[in-house]
């Protein structure tokens, strides 16, 4: 079996992907224990980061 | 303020001196702006100092500025030009404390623990990263950018983006799953 490319995963799990190239990639981590895991830990990741706060910016339109 | 404008129009209306132009389109990016450099440097008055010369930067090129691609891409690689350089001059940064997500009321103490252990753990991990894959990695998850688009940003081949997200996700991953109750959840 070919596993998924780990730019892929990594692209699908942005949402990057689309069409056909998503279809099948869904459909191999459907069946491949270690691609959904190594998925999963890319999309605990990927969900952590959002965790990561900005504050806001000053209007800049008075500086500039 | 013209909003509907779209960027080429805005870009097309700065190259002809329309400043009306340039406050539009700080409007409309200067957060973006911005949350790119702090990210980046960890600083909020040295991310501020970046996303205003970003704009003064956009604001002299608009007259040789080509409408053939999105305006961010022609936009971030100013602003990690400017990090870079501000880098170099200061030598390693410090960081300052990335503030936590806001909590929830109805969090437990203990959520709320394990949320600031994981929230910490993250932003080590996000600092101890190569600058070059740090820089990949943000574009790619807090932009959305392809990796395709994430080599144009930064001026590297395809191969070469794929590589950094790739080693930084690896990083990323490694460093995390170390951790007790780690979770996103």
């Amino acid at each position: 079996m070919e596993h998924v490319i780990e730019i892929q995963l990594i692209e699908y799990t942005n949402g990057s992907v689309g069409g056909p190239q998503k279809a099948a990639i869904e459909n191999h981590l459907a069946g491949c224990d270690s691609c959904r895991q190594l998925y999963e830990q890319t999309k605990l990741v990927y969900d952590s980061l959002g965790d990561l706060a900005v504050p806001q910016v000053n209007d800049l339109t008075a500086r500039v | 303020m013209e909003n509907s404008a779209t960027d080429h129009q805005l870009m097309s209306g700065l190259a002809q001196g329309q400043l009306w132009a340039l406050d539009c389109l700080i409007d409309r990016y200067q957060q973006k702006v911005f949350a790119l450099a702090y990210r980046i440097l960890r600083d909020w008055h040295s991310a501020e100092d970046v996303a205003q010369e970003t704009f003064i930067r956009l604001h002299n090129a608009a007259p040789r500025y080509k409408p053939d691609a999105k305006l961010i891409t022609f936009l971030y690689p100013i602003v990690l030009n400017l990090c870079r350089d501000m880098q170099r001059k200061a030598g390693r940064m410090t960081q300052s404390e990335m503030p936590l997500e806001s909590i929830s009321d109805s969090d437990s103490p203990e959520s709320i623990a394990i949320k600031n252990e994981n929230v910490t753990a993250v932003t080590q991990a996000v600092a101890s990263l190569p600058q070059r894959q740090k820089t990949a990695l943000l574009l790619h998850r807090f932009d959305g950018f392809s990796h395709s688009e994430v080599a144009q940003i930064m001026n590297i081949s395809q191969s070469a983006a794929e590589s950094l997200l790739v080693r930084a996700y690896a990083s990323l991953r490694q460093s995390l799953t170390k951790i007790k109750n780690f979770n996103a959840g």
